[in-house]
């Protein structure tokens, strides 16, 4: 199936304006405004649908957020919170996408990858839509990849 | 009444716990549990008068979670708080023994029309 066009970012808004009452609106977001420290949330979708959703933010962004689910000062907040905080949002992103694609098929629990300077890559995978939006001024990237056809998405 | 939130993210049980607040719930005890057997285990232990439950949880899942407490006999009031929504899931979720569906994210409103009769 061609994915959903808006997929991504009306999934997005709808999480962020309920989650944090924040409008979201996408904007051009380069790789290399991601250079610095940040966190990436994954989720993988298996089954009539296959691939993988990402939210990418700096590690700034992702204290604040943690903050708002939290209810705490950012400076309280543990690494392990602010982990489990993104590792949320990315479990909320891929289940309202999961619920708009062909099913049966499974969310995976969500892993986050941390630290600066990386890229990330699925194996055998593509990207199929990515948006990038602005959230209090940080970038935000919200990324969707699927297997590249003739593989069975096994790296 | 008191209430067990289930959840493997704290983030997340910490907005159930704030948005059943802010839809005027506020006035019960709460309880939370970070996976399906954690939550079993309190279940076991402690009566309970509603659950609020994720479905995609380590160790043990929602649904087998709300399977294993219709097996037990348990009638305690179950739902599912979840960020997935699927017909084949909520058809689960009923034939089980849930008594609503809740997708993420929720707002107050959502709350309080799907859970009022159930606090009143």
């Amino acid at each position: 199936m061609d994915f959903p066009s808006d997929a991504l970012r009306n999934i997005a808004t709808h999480v962020w304006l309920t989650l944090f009452q924040t409008d979201l609106h996408p904007v051009e977001i380069t790789e290399d405004e991601f250079a610095k420290e940040d966190l990436a949330g994954i989720v993988h979708i298996s089954g009539a649908w296959q691939g993988e959703v990402t939210v990418q933010c700096p590690a700034a962004l992702a204290r604040q957020l943690a903050a708002q689910m939290f209810a705490m000062a950012p400076e309280d907040l543990s690494q392990e919170e602010i982990r489990d905080a993104l590792g949320e949002i990315t479990n909320v992103c891929g289940g309202n996408l999961k619920a708009i694609l062909p099913g049966p098929s499974q969310l995976s629990l969500p892993s986050i990858v941390s630290g600066s300077d990386y890229s990330l890559h699925v194996l055998g995978h593509h990207i199929v839509q990515q948006v990038g939006f602005r959230c209090g001024g940080a970038p935000l990237m919200v990324t969707v990849f699927q297997p590249d056809k003739g593989r069975a998405g096994i790296a | 009444m008191k209430v067990l939130i289930v959840d493997d993210s704290k983030a997340m049980r910490m907005i159930v716990l704030r948005t059943l607040r802010q839809a005027g719930f506020g006035d019960h005890e709460f309880a939370e549990a970070s996976n399906g057997r954690e939550a079993l285990e309190r279940l076991t232990e402690e009566r309970f008068s509603l659950v609020l439950c994720d479905w995609n949880m380590p160790e043990m899942s929602g649904i087998d979670l709300l399977r294993s407490l219709r097996e037990r006999g348990s009638k305690v009031p179950f739902g599912f708080v979840t960020s997935e929504s699927s017909d084949a899931m909520r058809l689960s979720a009923t034939e089980a023994g849930a008594l609503f569906f809740i997708t993420k994210p929720f707002t107050p409103e959502v709350f309080q029309s799907t859970l009022g009769s159930l606090f009143s």
